[in-house]
């Protein structure tokens, strides 16, 4: 029953648009999913209390190696086989910051009134989320490769052992709070949740992406 | 990341994504570089203190239960290929040479506990007792939950500080920490130390112990 113009005027007020195309859902959920996995897994690893409800450590380790080099494998393969024109052009914008995104990030983390009305006008990302996920992709680098240093057959030395740990687990805390903010911010918030069927079906009401995304190159203009 | 895509709306953005991203891993670095000491002194504020070992060791669960030790009705087994298989009580242990010996302790995981004190008979001295046969080259150390197992060239076992400790800084071993009897090998790395040994085995080659068929390194020499 919702029909879905894409530049009419008069939009229906249920009316939804394509947010994220295929290429860019899985893309999310390639590194999304098993890093959860790969960071319930890694918890477990580090308190042994956590590990006795398992049982036992080896199906926890197991589990945490697979996700772990799942998570760096399956983006790479999704960038292998994908649409990698739009994968292209959201890295573009993550990349690039204008001076809204700068003011922006400036009132976001100062704010002290509501988040809705302040906020200069966001383009497909805005600067929070730009922010999130360049640090997750520097998170990603550093976990995958002080991890691939702890995986057991390397034998590497003891230093080399010892600040892997150190920045694996140091990571692993810094990456909590992001994984955390986002999760609340696509789940739970109100005012942003309606965003969160555009990782599962693509589509987001055109309405919600209007007031939140203005700027989205990839949206269809204003009526 | 390469294409400029410029947004039309926004001509003057800047590379402020890429600038973030590589401060982040570079940031990174530095911790891998010398951070090792930083998540240990972390270790020690306030409530994440209830979460770390105090004595810096963590257990990691091989078998669903640990064996028990409480004094009575504990043998160690040597056996295999030797003229003089033994069977030997706590009792008959402690009447043994004491060595007493400083290591630091050192895991493959990447943690160490620095100036462990271990007091206990030399492995030396008991093979001396049983007397392996010329075709022994190997001796194997058995847990009493007969899960963790791991092994030694008849060589290496015969080194002056490889021993079998029953004490660890000055107070007999807990549960947790292999009593009654564990191996402890000070030029290798943690997992080859065998907790909880009951039994030790003379033979013909080296044997595949516990962690080394989960893919460490059965020559755990610290680098």
């Amino acid at each position: 029953m919702t029909s879905t113009p894409t530049s009419s005027r008069g939009a229906a007020p249920d009316a939804t648009v394509e947010r994220f195309n295929r290429s860019e859902r899985w893309m999310h959920w390639a590194f999304a999913a098993p890093l959860l996995l790969a960071m319930a897994t890694g918890l477990s690893l580090f308190f042994p209390a956590a590990e006795k409800l398992f049982g036992s450590r080896e199906i926890i380790r197991v589990g945490h190696w697979i996700s772990g080099f799942a998570a760096i494998l399956l983006p790479l393969l999704v960038v292998a086989v994908g649409d990698r024109g739009r994968l292209r052009l959201d890295a573009a914008e993550i990349d690039l910051w204008s001076s809204g995104d700068r003011v922006w990030l400036r009132t976001w983390l100062s704010r002290r009134t509501g988040l809705e009305d302040e906020l200069p006008h966001a383009g497909r990302f805005n600067a929070g989320q730009k922010a999130n996920a360049v640090l997750t992709a520097a998170a990603l680098l550093w976990l995958g490769l002080t991890g691939v240093v702890l995986f057991p057959p390397l034998h590497p030395p003891f230093w080399l052992l010892e600040n892997s740990r150190t920045l694996h687990n140091l990571t692993w805390v810094l990456l909590l709070p992001l994984v955390a903010g986002h999760v609340f911010l696509s789940a739970v918030y109100g005012p942003t949740r309606p965003g969160l069927s555009g990782i599962f079906s693509g589509r987001v009401p055109l309405a919600w992406l209007r007031r939140h995304h203005p700027l989205d190159p990839v949206a269809p203009p204003p009526p | 990341m390469e294409s400029r895509r410029p947004a039309p709306q926004e001509p003057g953005r800047q590379h402020v994504g890429r600038r973030l991203f590589l401060g982040t891993v570079a940031a990174g670095a530095v911790v891998a570089a010398g951070g090792g000491k930083l998540l240990g002194s972390l270790g020690q504020l306030g409530p994440l203190k209830a979460f770390i070992p105090q004595d810096g060791f963590y257990f990691y669960t091989v078998a669903n239960s640990e064996p028990t030790f409480d004094g009575r009705n504990w043998e160690l087994h040597i056996e295999g290929l030797v003229d003089n298989p033994m069977t030997l009580t706590f009792q008959d242990l402690l009447a043994l040479p004491q060595a007493d010996q400083v290591h630091d302790y050192m895991c493959v995981t990447g943690w160490k506990v620095d100036r462990v004190r271990w007091q206990g008979p030399l492995v030396s001295q008991l093979l001396d007792m049983a007397r392996p046969k010329a075709s022994a080259r190997a001796v194997s150390f058995d847990s009493a939950d007969g899960i963790y197992v791991d092994s030694l060239t008849l060589d290496e076992a015969r080194r002056p500080n490889v021993l079998l400790a029953h004490r660890i800084n000055g107070a007999p071993l807990s549960q947790d920490r292999g009593a009654a009897l564990r191996l402890v090998i000070p030029f290798m790395f943690g997992y080859k130390g065998v907790k909880w040994v009951t039994r030790i085995r003379l033979t013909p080659s080296q044997e595949i112990g516990y962690w080394e068929q989960r893919g460490y390194d059965v020559n755990a020499y610290l680098k």
